[in-house]
């Protein structure tokens, strides 16, 4: 009897801590569970024109990968995640705003494009400028979550 | 007596018979093979930088020979351009058409410099790029670019989902 009581209580902690378990693991990543998507794709590139818009080194290291590169609009190529957050740690790059209009967001498997107008004010070692490109930000899955492989932008937009 | 009623020399028909199908089929099993890998001696390694850009260089040859069907080929039915400009072009037949009507031809599309980066099934292909063709009836030399095309690996082969220009201010 003593020992079926203990069984009991011992299944319990053990459910009670895997379900804590899970419960942390997927805290604030809601979506993990649900593979890649064409909605969680244009979520991560919208997060990162967030992170990028608020300066938020942190949060621009974390989405992109140890390969990533940027092709600016007058065909420079930048390589490495600190591209972007050396600038901004130095105050040399600072982003003021970057609003991305009509996505076109393409899946195919584990690997999405996200192509966007984007508007980028910026100050450039202290002077303002502003932008209007056309970017694409290539995603690829991994453990969970998009990272992004490759930014390329051109522009300025011809206008209509 | 009957040679069809003879059950030994049915037998022995019979087997030659099967070993001629299994020798035809044999044959017919090569020369599929054979046809289906000519020219594609890498179908088999999986997806790998080398064969990533051996694909874009074959794009490349393509474009600049304006060859319609393996453009068509090479590109994934949702493909689509960004152009210097910003503008988004969609669908494989872009180019071809161009081709077709006239609109759009090319007489030079060299890459050079290739920066190859392969994630798995997922490849891109960043290159600088001189173009010279005519737009429309006007004719135009060294325009020069630098372009990323992303290929996905689908059914032993590379197909461009995306390519993506940008100017090139100093080339």
């Amino acid at each position: 009897m003593k020992l079926s009581v203990n069984r009991v209580i011992i299944v319990t902690i053990a459910a009670f801590v895997l379900v804590s378990v899970t419960m942390f693991t997927t805290a604030g990543h809601p979506k993990l569970s649900t593979g890649p998507t064409l909605e969680n794709a244009l979520a991560a590139d919208q997060e990162l024109a967030k992170a990028l818009q608020n300066n938020d080194t942190l949060g621009i290291v974390r989405m992109l990968d140890k390969d990533w590169a940027v092709i600016t609009s007058f065909g420079d190529t930048y390589e490495g995640s600190d591209a972007y957050t050396g600038g901004v740690r130095s105050g040399q790059r600072i982003l003021t705003a970057l609003e991305l209009t009509e996505p076109r967001v393409r899946l195919f498997g584990d690997v999405a494009v996200v192509t966007a107008k984007s508007r980028l004010a910026i100050l450039l070692h202290g002077k303002p400028m502003e932008f209007h490109l056309c970017q694409t930000d290539t995603w690829v899955w991994k453990d969970g979550a998009w990272i992004c492989i490759l930014t390329q932008e051109s522009g300025p937009k011809k206008q209509q | 007596m009957d040679m069809h009623f003879n059950p030994g020399i049915r037998t022995e028909k019979t087997t030659i018979m099967r070993n001629t199908l299994v020798i035809i089929a044999a044959f017919v099993l090569v020369s599929v093979t054979m046809f289906a890998t000519y020219g594609r001696p890498k179908l088999s390694t999986g997806p790998t930088a080398e064969n990533a850009l051996a694909a874009d260089q074959e794009l490349a040859k393509a474009l600049q020979n304006n060859d319609t069907l393996v453009i068509y080929r090479l590109l994934d039915k949702d493909w689509a351009v960004v152009t210097t400009f910003g503008d988004i072009f969609e669908g494989p037949d872009v180019f071809p058409s161009g081709i077709r009507t006239g609109y759009r031809t090319l007489t030079a599309m060299e890459i050079s410099e290739p920066r190859v980066r392969l994630f798995g099934n997922v490849a891109v292909v960043t290159t600088k790029v001189r173009l010279a063709g005519q737009l429309g009836g006007k004719t135009y030399d060294n325009i020069h670019e630098r372009q990323t095309d992303t290929w996905v690996w689908k059914n032993g082969a590379w197909k461009c989902i995306l390519t993506h220009e940008s100017d090139l201010r100093t080339p």
